[in-house]
């Protein structure tokens, strides 16, 4: 990563802004961090998933004799069993809620099971070898129902029904956009259109999804240590499926090796394994090994989408239906993402008349889970694929036409066609910044040189606009959250903040601020996460949303604190408490700087000396804030359009490849991303994310994609068969930095961590279909592995044939 | 099987194909980077793990114009390997254990004889093996076999070998004068490799190449008296000739299908046919030096 061109200074000493070294990173780096599976307590039972291996079958019975009689084992409960004693887990999202379709969600198949691997019975054994070598001993009978495994196919009135009872396999249908389309296509000098298909892909963190249960029949209480992202969900999930009061249950998130989504919460196993361990009166753990890990499926869906613009460039309408595979249904949002690709579009553009349509498609596959980017990649990946092939239509500079388009800097905030309130962004000044990182003019030249000697290099920029720190009313995603500072009579702090980390740093950040906005050294702090017994009532991590709302309200929870250390120290110190400043841990006079008292002692004295030195000052060194964004509005406008989104990032991207047009590999040459995610907290940490998003959307443009057979098996279950980007497979990745702060967020911070992948996608796709320009082709699928790439030119080769 | 299998290190080859044919299902490990996954995954259940870890079968050696690599030799051992008198087939050896994929792990663990057993498609010692007309040892109980790299692989994760014998060492003439190319082509770095192409020239421009990853089995193609100057297009047409003469059965696995692989397999045949006769034989540099 480059130097950032601009970091600005929130704050005298720019604690805020700084690159402080990630808490605990010493601690992983000398692998003393514990993750879920490192945690044994005594008398642990291990926990493994019997999953269907039918696509779509009625299941006539479950033969656990064999499985029960096996060496260790403890338990083996099949789904009528499990239902018996559980309900059904309650959506993170309902789709009923939002006027869609439901099923009961349960933890175990009852009598029908709708995907390959769908779990159908779980075996509990002393040692995880033991339960896996008796569940292959579980003998599921079952009688195949027909399938469908494609969301297009799945749509004829024909097909078979994934859900018996439903009369299609809708899960849910609507409209986005306002204006007058057909008048605005009517009224365009050029209109194009293109079909775009985007495949089946993962998130793969490192660590996969893992829970241990811990049910004391004592007490009756439950607690679950999770790898996940939302404790507090996960708390009420529980007490629902289980019927246990939410006070008896506790959620503690170990340490996470990376999220992504993955670990949202409303998986089965969830409610499973703490099913188990109550049943056991023991703990009991699942750790999910790599191959269930690669069920977890994203971003599958086909985009038909036309636009239509003026001879000079100007979009005037846009049309798009969405077809999305969202698989078997689950209670994790995954179903919602492609929501998100609606109400995204048409990003950044001033494109006032746009009517999409998406239709979410339930087929006999996995469940989509949510994944980074949440359905917002897919609107980029669609929007600067079309204003591209608008602009070779046109003849246009794909970087002229963009800028033709932007909603300018000036026009903020601005309200879109779907309903969208962009906050603040200079979109124009990401792609001078972005052309200028590239020498773009000089990198035509090069392009033109390339070309004559036979080698086809090629450029492709890409707009990406972030909607983040999303809000759901009625549902757990929430746009606010809730922290506590609490300080002791030793002047050290404790953060207890209701959003957690999976990985990426937000605990630094949060430390950050509360140094600064509390006046105290970094090294005193201490932040705790997703401990429900510990915690705030929060909602954890999605949408970009930690440092804004978890940040946010550990600010003004500082600034509380703070305030009674200032009123106490002026106390002390017989001066205006105006007068006063509090920075690194020392009470400063401004105007007689030898005055000075240690916020320690300020703390001690009012904690110990109270009635004598403060009595009417409520010793209480400790403040719990929620901090609620602005720009966020629930009611319906006239076109029944909400706001769920305070913040907007925004990024541009600009990808250079060689392509070799007899093998139809693709090669990174370079790579540059302007980002505005606004006032960064630590520049580090959000180069980080995004380095980690733009390496998942290069991965999802080029090599990863899970492949099912025609009896809807996973053929791509491990790290041979769905190929993640590599470092050799990569550029130097460039970050550029664009400030434009937030007016509606404490610090001007806007979410980050999630823009990167819809950018990365558009501009690889949109440079391969430059640099293959003689030849004619258009690019409409992801990934351009090198068969696609063939199979691209061969297309082309016929047509202009 | 369902029980847990028998664990024998054996320290002699008597012993190891002694222990082999009493065994209803045994497995030979070498480097494991194979077996201990499809274990781990319960793909593969053998009845006996035979480990050649104490069978003194690792090394590579040359005498009188002959590599020699014993079976359970690492891709690291390889690439430590600092022989004179290696030639081109050390030299196109060495190349290929600097390219596996996996990192440290597998080029310390992974091993050339397991790779010739394992006898993926999509691999490169399989290929490599023929393009060096090497020969493979197999031991069993009632002695040993001598079988040509050619019809070494009988097919997709096929060998020659019985269950109760043992690949303990491969042998390949040096080709002192030779000058190689070895061309691997792959989705991403992560991927297995989709073609794969060995090529030894000799000093007048005969070549001899093989084609791996293509097909069922490796492909063993010649052409004689090759001009360095030979134009791209042409070689590749008379590659794609040979290889269709041979009719050789594609390979499709979840990465890439079989017409894919036969389609670019003339395009990097060529290239390593290119880059072997890059190399100036009169340089005055060993021929195989350079790559």
């Amino acid at each position: 990563m480059s130097a950032p061109t601009t970091v600005r200074p929130a704050g005298p000493d720019g604690i805020i802004g700084r690159r402080s070294r990630k808490v605990g990173g010493d601690e992983l780096l000398t692998g003393r961090v514990r993750y879920l599976d490192d945690h044994r307590p005594t008398g642990t039972l291990h926990a493994v998933v019997v999953r269907s291996d039918q696509a779509h079958a009625r299941i006539d019975g479950i033969d656990a004799t064999a499985a029960r009689a096996m060496p260790g084992v403890q338990l083996v409960l099949d789904g009528r069993q499990a239902a018996e004693l559980s309900g059904p887990i309650p959506y993170f999202i309902d789709p009923a809620a939002r006027g869609g379709r439901r099923v009961d969600i349960r933890c175990l198949a009852v009598d029908t099971t709708v995907f390959v691997g769908q779990p159908v019975a779980a075996v509990v054994a002393t040692t995880r070898a033991e339960a896996e070598a008796a569940a292959a001993a579980v003998r599921i009978r079952s009688t195949p129902l027909p399938h469908v495994l494609d969301a297009v196919e799945a749509l004829r009135p024909d097909a078979p029904r994934v859900y018996d009872e439903w009369p299609d396999n809708v899960v849910f249908a609507k409209k986005y956009g306002i204006g007058d389309v057909d008048a605005a296509l009517a009224a365009a000098d050029v209109v194009v259109t293109e079909e775009l298909h985007i495949a089946r892909t993962t998130t793969a963190p490192m660590e996969p999804r893992g829970y241990l249960a811990s049910w004391d029949p004592a007490d009756e209480t439950l607690t679950v240590h999770a790898a996940c992202q939302n404790p507090h969900q996960m708390r009420w999930m529980l007490s629902a499926s289980l019927g246990l009061d939410e006070t008896r249950i506790r959620i503690v998130t170990t340490t996470v090796g990376g999220s992504f989504g993955l670990k949202m919460q409303g998986h089965p196993e969830e409610t499973l394994i703490a099913l188990l361990s109550q049943q056991l009166g023991r703990p009991v753990k699942w750790v999910e090994d790599r191959r269930e890990c690669f069920m977890a499926g994203a971003r599958e869906q086909v985009h038909r989408i036309t636009v239509g613009a003026t001879r000079d460039g100007r979009i005037l309408g846009l049309r798009n239906a969405i077809v999305a595979d969202t698989g078997a249904l689950s209670a994790q949002p995954g179903w919602a993402m492609p929501n998100m690709s609606a109400t995204t579009l048409p990003s950044g553009y001033a494109v006032q008349a746009c009517d999409i349509q998406l239709q979410v498609v339930a087929t006999n596959k996995p469940s989509l889970n949510a994944a980074r980017g949440f359905g917002k990649d897919a609107a980029h990946f669609v929007m600067e694929r079309i204003v591209d092939v608008l602009a070779r239509r046109l003849g246009m500079d794909p970087a002229e036409i963009r800028r033709r388009n932007f909603v300018g800097p000036d026009e903020m905030p601005y309200r879109t066609s779907t309903g969208l309130n962009i906050d603040s962004g200079d979109f124009p000044g990401l792609l001078d910044k972005t052309l200028a990182a590239l020498d773009y003019d000089a990198l035509r030249e090069r392009q033109r040189q390339a070309r004559d000697q036979g080698r086809h290099l090629g450029i492709g920029l890409a707009f990406e606009l972030t909607p983040e720190s999303s809000d759901g009313p009625g549902t757990f995603v929430s746009g606010f959250d809730t922290t506590t500072v609490r300080m002791s009579v030793t002047g050290s702090v404790t953060v207890l903040t209701g959003v957690t980390t999976p990985g990426g740093g937000n605990d630094t950040g949060i430390a950050q601020i509360v140094a600064q906005e509390l006046g105290v050294p970094i090294g005193t702090i201490r932040v705790i996460q997703g401990d429900t017994d510990q915690c705030p009532n929060g909602f954890g991590n999605f949408s970009g949303r930690s440092m804004v709302v978890g940040g946010g309200s550990a600010a003004l929870a500082a600034r509380d604190v703070r305030a009674k250390i200032v009123a106490v120290a002026a106390r002390m110190l017989s001066v205006d408490p105006d007068d006063l400043d509090v920075d690194e841990g020392i009470v400063t006079s401004r105007t007689d700087p030898a005055t000075t008292v240690p916020v320690a002692e300020v703390a001690i004295t009012l904690l110990t000396r109270a009635f004598a030195i403060a009595k009417d000052i409520e010793p209480v060194l400790e403040s719990t804030r929620a901090f609620m964004p602005g720009n966020i509005d629930h009611t319906p406008d006239e076109h029944g359009r909400i706001q769920p989104y305070p913040t907007y990032s925004s990024c541009l991207h600009g990808a250079v490849v060689e392509v070799d047009p007899d093998t139809g590999k693709v090669t990174l040459v370079d790579y540059v991303m302007t980002h505005d995610c606004g006032t960064m907290i630590n520049p580090s940490l959000v180069e980080g994310q995004a380095t980690g998003a733009i390496v998942m959307g290069l991965g999802t443009a080029l090599s990863e994609q899970l492949v099912f057979d025609d009896d809807g098996a996973l053929l791509s279950d491990r790290f041979k068969s769905y190929l993640l980007m590599r470092a050799g497979d990569l550029p130097e990745l460039r970050m550029v930095h664009q400030v434009t702060p937030s007016p509606f967020t404490v610090h001007g911070n806007k979410g980050a961590g999630e823009a990167g992948i819809g950018g990365a996608q558009a501009a690889v796709a949109n440079a391969v279909e430059d640099a293959l320009s003689p030849f004619g082709v258009t690019v409409r699928r992801i990934p351009l592995t090198p068969p696609e790439v063939l199979r691209v030119l061969d297309e082309a080769a016929v047509v202009s044939s | 099987m369902t029980g847990t299998p028998t664990y024998a290190a054996p320290t002699g080859i008597a012993e190891a194909t002694a222990l082999l044919t009493q065994a209803q299902d045994p497995a030979v490990l070498s480097g494991g980077t194979m077996l201990v996954p499809e274990m781990s995954h319960r793909t593969r259940r053998p009845d006996l793990v035979l480990d050649l870890r104490n069978a003194r079968l690792s090394g590579v050696r040359v005498e009188a114009d002959t590599l020699t690599i014993g079976a359970a030799t690492t891709y690291r051992q390889v690439l430590d390997t600092t022989l004179p008198g290696g030639g081109a087939a050390l030299a196109v050896l060495q190349t290929v254990a600097r390219g596996i994929t996996g990192g440290p792990q597998i080029r310390n663990r992974g091993t050339v004889g397991g790779s010739a057993a394992w006898a993926n498609p999509s691999s490169d010692v399989p290929g490599l093996l023929v393009g060096l007309d090497a020969t493979i040892r197999v031991d069993g109980a009632g002695g040993h076999r001598l079988i040509a790299a050619q019809d070494w692989v009988t097919g997709a994760f096929r060998t020659a070998r019985a269950p109760a014998e043992i690949l303990t060492g491969i042998t390949a003439p040096t080709r002192p004068r030779h000058r190689f190319g070895y061309v691997k082509f792959k989705l991403a770095e992560s991927s297995w490799p989709i073609v794969t192409a060995t090529c030894l020239a000799s000093p007048v421009g005969n070549v001899v190449l093989s084609v791996g990853g293509a097909f069922e089995r490796p492909l063993r193609l010649s052409l004689a008296g090759v001009p360095a100057d030979l134009p791209e297009r042409e070689l590749r047409t008379l590659l794609a000739e040979q290889i269709a003469a041979a009719d050789p059965t594609p390979w499709t696995d979840v990465l890439a299908d079989g017409a894919y692989r036969a389609r670019i397999s003339p395009v990097i045949a060529a290239r390593a046919v290119q880059q072997a006769l890059a190399k100036d034989p009169n340089s005055g540099e060993e021929p195989w030096t350079s790559n």
